[in-house]
């Protein structure tokens, strides 16, 4: 069991297991709601996941869509601001792993819209770099089932 | 000097501009940090007061001072919950979330701090000097 909550515990939550992936994405809006590097995203599914408390406390606002849909949603405690998993969207999501309170016993595994990374950031460690459209082609092939999960094929 | 900065966040309810000098910027990985922000660790930049000016939106920045803390708080968008610059509770420094910036700072981060907190699978600290809590220099 992993457990999770906010800045001010009026959001907790368990995690029974989770495989990841765990991303780190250094997308613009990802660093703006962080006002960090990047977000680190660990994907949960949605039987996996139990919010234990604030529910009333998490606020969700729609970015404006650039391309299409769906829009990037961020959810976030009204009172202490931090970034929070809203489990009322989706069949998985990727919590936010600097609110765990335990080790999740994995590690990130890759990093994703590098191309958009802060002026300031760099990147020293070895694991792989992905683009948006590298990621998202990624994706697709899980999602059909691929079997082969290369990098930048 | 150096150019003034600008900053907004996501939804663009809050802007601000920052003039310089630009001296200190560190990633810090305290707990507090991380959960603040939700991530491995908080990149900050740390200017005086006199150099912030809020150009929109200051009213609609929602205040978290952490009740076991003497000085950690989180200052953020109510509208799209991104993290601003906060004044401390002291109302000597300017603490600003590098994400923030829509400008390029003339500096980079130069050391991680709170070294010994970092989250479990916190990635190596590069090429940076790590100290446990505060450098001494601090």
């Amino acid at each position: 069991m992993i457990r999770g909550s906010c800045l001010c515990g009026g959001v907790k939550f368990e995690i029974v297991r989770t495989t990841g992936p765990f991303e780190l994405c250094h997308c613009n809006r990802c660093r703006k709601v962080t006002g960090s590097a990047y977000m680190a995203g660990l994907l949960v599914q949605r039987k996996d996941f139990l919010l234990i408390d604030g529910k009333h406390l998490i606020k969700t606002f729609e970015a404006p869509i650039i391309e299409a849909p769906p829009a990037y949603r961020q959810c976030f405690c009204a009172r202490c601001g931090c970034p929070v998993p809203n489990p009322t969207h989706g069949g998985s999501w990727f919590v936010p792993a600097g609110l765990l309170d335990d080790d999740p016993e994995v590690k990130p595994d890759k990093h994703i819209y590098v191309e958009f990374k802060a002026p300031w950031d760099t990147i020293t460690d070895h694991l792989p770099q992905m683009t948006k459209q590298q990621i998202r082609a990624h994706r697709a092939r899980l999602s059909a089932g691929w079997a082969s999960q290369q990098v930048g094929e | 000097m150096a150019a003034a900065l600008t900053g907004s966040c996501l939804c663009g309810t809050v802007t601000f501009e920052l003039r310089g000098p630009f001296e200190r910027m560190v990633h810090c990985h305290c707990s507090r940090c991380r959960k603040g922000t939700g991530t491995g660790h908080a990149t900050n930049l740390y200017v005086q007061p006199g150099q912030l000016k809020w150009l929109s939106g200051e009213d609609s920045i929602s205040r978290y001072n952490l009740p076991s803390a003497k000085s950690f708080a989180k200052w953020f968008c109510s509208q799209c919950g991104s993290a601003v610059p906060r004044i401390t509770r002291s109302g000597k420094t300017v603490v600003v979330p590098a994400g923030a910036l829509d400008a390029t700072p003339p500096i980079k981060p130069t050391d991680h701090i709170f070294w010994e907190s970092r989250a479990p699978w916190a990635c190596e600290n590069g090429s940076l000097p790590a100290h446990a809590e505060y450098p001494k220099w601090w």
